[in-house]
């Protein structure tokens, strides 16, 4: 008799990780309350109209400023009260409510399946910043990547549509067979932003094979998008555990790597995945990107959200 | 401490080996893990440490065990250890019965079977009249093969019990001792072969009616029998004894007592020839388990007669004896004779010394005694028998006459006259007639501390004898020419007597195989049946191989001086040796148990262990070799058991 294959076990460990990322992305009333007053902070807001303040000035209720009358302008932004103090004939001004291009770049590679943890916080990540966008009225795209056999999601806009979104990455499921070479992420990023002008364009990725991450981010220019790089890793690829001898098999490729673990080994491993964030954090500086890491044991509500508002990425 | 087999610790180089099959069958588990790239950079950096075989109890386990089997198998020794238990002493049995049939090959194969399954050290004991070890504690097979092969069978009687406490004593405490015989043993009592027949003879050996002369160590060793040619021929007819005298006719009477020591009767062809020449042949009729003598009258009174009776088959042919060895015997047919010198003292001891029939009487004067060797017996009297010490004594024996004082007697005041009154049963005085005799001069108060009062007179003691310095020594302490003593027909016997018991051992003219024999205390040069000369002195033991032997005195010899020589016949048949019946293993292992009776010495166990047929336990060899296999089975399992850590699906952020 002979037990389970290394794939087989990995597959099924996999699954389970879905499905309970997936019962685990059920937010409650209050939460969704509390994400409802919160906003991405984009810089570029799209031309159609939205709950979203933009820069432009149109005649409105809500006073901002003032301009001279011209012909066709509505009556009933007339400012007669200036109009009694100066004789002269001015159009009360507001913004524009418009609304924002929101791409969000899910990763659903098997690492990010690997682990449960991490699996779960990249989707309730993507569902509360997709909440965030649609409760704003922005254009939301959920965009999977590698995108496979999945559809994005999107582009929706208004509260009514987050059920919607989270039946989709409840649906979604993270890609099972290893793929070699691993698709590079420049193509996601081209296909999410070709639609639009600019926007704000979220990649949550463990970004272990993102070596075209530089040419990725120029094909979002910094002037009309805002690009955030969320690095999801779970707390065992932060600091592993001395475990002896184990053969590590690569989620993605398969590969195979026989180590002999223990603590000196773990702290080389940390050394160098301190190297290696720092490298992505300084890529994504250059690229006028904003980058956190986010371990996948943080609670969404209690660590992670705060924290992206304290790094301004919501504001 | 020691190794018994030093080259065995070469085991230890099976532990590399385990060390290379648990890295070759290491069961490293597998996880997966989301990315193998922030661990690709530490590959590199971690070469020595993947190619280590993590510590594990079963590894342990493992080399343990293997270090324990090498020292095992080296057989540690600690200094005073008894003799570990694949020591083997090896008893052969090379007496003349071994010659019958195929028992001698039979018994080297066993021997050789016997040493092929030792996995110690090996003693290797010839077991006859006079067990002698060949070989002691050797660890190279080829030398007691050699020591096996160097013997041969032919000697009469075997000293068992001797053979067995020699065996105990060489190979040590807890050796195995195997004992390889044809069963007919014919015991030895006190250096000598016993034997007595008991009017029947080649029934049983004589092992099943007598003693061992000498207990084994209870506890000792264990002892196996090995009993070969038991169902062998057991036809044989043997000259068991021969003899000879001089008869009234001036000839010499030849007496020889022919067995039959077979179950069945024979009828064998008897023949007397003397220097090669036939004088009598005859056919004779032989009851099983018999002896019949035969006598004839030889006119010469020289050389060496031979006897030889040869069973018939039942064709008439000489071809059904199962041993032609014991069917001849010689016996040489000149008398002895003693050597005497004498220095007068009195006509009646003259007169009684040229009487002796088996004397050669030389008179010599008191400065001219000689001593080189060549004289048996220095007869002295009166004064200047009472000038010598015991260390001024020529070699040889000593008869003193009336000596006047000195070391001999403890002189009294007067010298007394009375009857004689034999006081001990001597060799010397048994059986003469000198009750009532008149004897004078009775000088002596007392006889000294090293002599045994044969007669007195009137309480004095009147003739003494005993051995000082190593010299035998009779003292007459009275004058022969007075009283009536030396007018009776046996003083010229009692003076006969004293010189033959005074006289140095000699060999008899005919004995068994392998049967030692006295010499004088002088060296003495031994002419072989097969042409071969060696030395002696005392004693010899070597006389195993039938035939003549000649002895001769050694001395400077002098021009135009023949020196005569003794003859000494040695046979092969012996009532004993000669009858092939053989006890069987169980019947010799109750006969020479050790006493009193042990855990290893229980006659009825070693009985039961002896009466197998040839089966050798399980060597220490075959035992370590059950033992290696043993545990190398133990730790495979123990290897399959072992639970393998099968790859996980544990991935690197797992809970």
């Amino acid at each position: 008799m002979s037990g389970p294959t290394p794939h087989a076990a990995h597959d099924a460990a996999h699954d389970a990780a879905h499905d309970a990322a997936r019962e685990a992305l059920l937010f409650d009333d209050a939460f969704v309350r509390r994400l409802e007053r919160l906003a991405l902070r984009v810089r570029q807001v799209a031309p159609a109209v939205g709950s979203r303040s933009g820069q432009r000035r149109t005649p409105a209720a809500d006073f901002v400023d003032h301009r001279a009358y011209s012909p066709g302008d509505d009556l009933r932004h007339i400012d007669w009260p200036a109009l009694a103090r100066h004789d002269a004939v001015f159009v009360k001004l507001g913004r524009v409510a418009q609304a924002a291009e929101v791409r969000i770049l899910l990763d659903i590679s098997p690492s990010m399946a690997a682990t449960g943890d991490k699996w779960r916080l990249a989707l309730e990540l993507a569902a509360a910043l997709g909440w965030l966008g649609l409760s704003r009225g922005d254009r939301v795209v959920v965009a999977p990547w590698p995108r496979g056999g999945a559809a994005p999601w999107g582009p929706a806009s208004g509260a009514a549509r987050g059920a919607s979104l989270l039946a989709w990455l409840r649906a979604i499921g993270p890609a099972h067979t290893p793929t070699s070479p691993p698709p590079g992420i420049a193509d996601a990023v081209r296909a999410a932003v070709s639609d639009a002008a600019g926007g704000v364009l979220l990649i949550v990725s463990d970004l272990w094979r993102v070596d075209d991450l530089d040419r990725a981010l120029t094909l979002a220019p910094r002037a009309r998008w805002d690009r955030v790089v969320l690095q999801v890793l779970d707390a065992r690829e932060i600091r592993p555990v001395a475990t002896g001898a184990e053969t590590l098999v690569d989620s993605e490729t398969g590969e195979r790597l026989t180590l002999q673990i223990d603590e000196a080994l773990c702290d080389a491993y940390v050394a160098a995945l301190r190297t290696r964030l720092d490298s992505v954090a300084t890529r994504c500086a250059a690229a006028g990107a904003a980058w956190a890491l986010l371990p996948a044991d943080w609670p969404l509500e209690q660590a992670v959200v705060p924290y992206l508002q304290h790094r301004g990425m919501i504001e | 401490m020691s190794l018994r087999f030093p080259f065995a610790l070469a085991l230890l180089g099976a532990v590399p080996v385990i060390f290379w099959l648990h890295r070759l069958r290491r069961r490293v588990p597998e996880r997966g893990v989301p990315s193998l790239v922030p661990w690709l950079v530490l590959r590199s950096a971690e070469p020595m440490r993947r190619r280590r075989v993590p510590p594990s109890v079963l590894l342990a386990l493992h080399v343990l065990s293997a270090v324990l089997l090498a020292l095992a198998a080296a057989g540690p020794l600690r200094r005073g250890d008894a003799a570990p238990s694949g020591d083997v002493a090896l008893i052969l049995d090379t007496t003349l019965s071994m010659r019958a049939g195929e028992r001698w090959p039979a018994a080297r194969a066993a021997a050789a079977e016997i040493l092929a399954s030792a996995a110690g050290r090996v003693t290797v004991i010839e077991l006859g009249p006079r067990p002698a070890v060949r070989v002691a504690r050797t660890l190279d097979p080829s030398a007691a093969a050699a020591a096996i092969e160097g013997l041969v069978p032919g000697a009469v009687g075997a000293d068992v019990t001797g053979a067995l406490a020699q065996a105990a004593a060489v190979a040590g405490a807890g050796a195995r001792i195997e004992v390889v015989t044809d069963g007919a043993l014919a015991p030895v009592v006190d250096g000598k072969v016993d034997g007595r027949v008991d009017g029947r003879v080649g029934g049983r050996p004589a092992a099943a009616r007598s003693s061992p002369s000498t207990t084994m160590p209870a506890g000792a060793n264990p002892v196996r029998w090995h009993v070969v040619g038991h169902d062998g021929a057991r036809q044989n007819v043997a000259v068991v004894g021969i003899a000879a005298a001089d008869d009234a006719a001036g000839g010499v009477r030849v007496v020889a007592r022919i067995a039959n020591l077979g179950p069945a009767a024979s009828t064998a062809r008897l023949r007397l020839s003397v220097g090669g020449r036939v004088l009598d042949e005859t056919n004779i009729d032989l009851a099983p388990d018999t002896t019949t003598p035969a006598a004839w009258s030889v006119a010469a009174r020289g050389g060496v007669a031979e006897v030889r009776a040869v069973r018939l088959g039942a064709a008439g042919d000489l071809a059904g004896d199962a041993l032609p060895e014991d069917d001849v015997a010689d016996v040489p047919l000149a008398s002895r004779t003693w050597s005497v010198q004498f220095a007068p003292h009195g006509s009646a001891l003259r007169r009684a010394l040229e009487a002796q029939p088996h004397v050669r009487l030389s008179a010599v004067g008191l400065g001219t005694l000689s001593d080189d060797g060549t004289v048996d017996v220095t007869v002295l009297g009166g004064a200047s028998a009472a000038g010598l010490s015991p260390g001024g004594l020529p070699s040889g024996g000593a008869l003193l006459v009336d000596p006047h004082g000195g070391p001999w007697l403890v002189a009294a005041a007067d010298a007394i006259t009375g009857t004689w009154q034999g006081v001990a049963l001597h060799p010397i005085t048994a059986g003469l007639d000198l009750a009532d005799a008149r004897v004078s001069g009775v000088r002596a108060g007392s006889a000294p501390a090293w002599a045994t009062v044969l007669a007195v007179v009137g309480g004095r003691p009147a003739a003494w004898a005993g051995t000082i310095d190593g010299q035998r020594v009779v003292v007459l302490g009275f004058d022969p020419d007075g009283g009536t003593l030396a007018e009776r027909d046996a003083f010229p016997r009692l003076i006969g007597r004293a010189i033959a018991w005074a006289a140095p051992d000699m060999p008899p003219p005919s004995l068994p195989a392998g049967a030692p024999f006295a010499l004088p205390p002088w060296p003495v040069a031994i002419a072989h049946p097969d042409g071969r000369r060696s030395l002696a002195a005392l004693r010899f033991d070597a006389a195993l191989v039938p035939g003549v032997y000649t002895i001769r005195r050694r001395r400077v010899p002098r021009a135009g001086v023949v020196e005569p020589g003794i003859s000494v016949a040695v046979r092969a048949g012996d009532p004993d040796e000669s009858g092939l019946a053989a006890l069987t293993a169980g019947e010799l292992a109750a006969a020479f148990a050790p006493r009193p009776s042990g855990p290893a010495g229980d006659p009825q166990a070693v009985a039961t262990a002896g009466a197998a047929p040839l089966q050798h336990p399980a060597s220490p060899v075959q035992r370590w070799v059950l033992a290696a296999v043993l545990c190398a089975l133990a730790v495979e399992a123990a290897w399959r058991a072992a639970p393998a850590r099968r790859p996980t699906a544990r991935a690197a952020g797992g809970r």
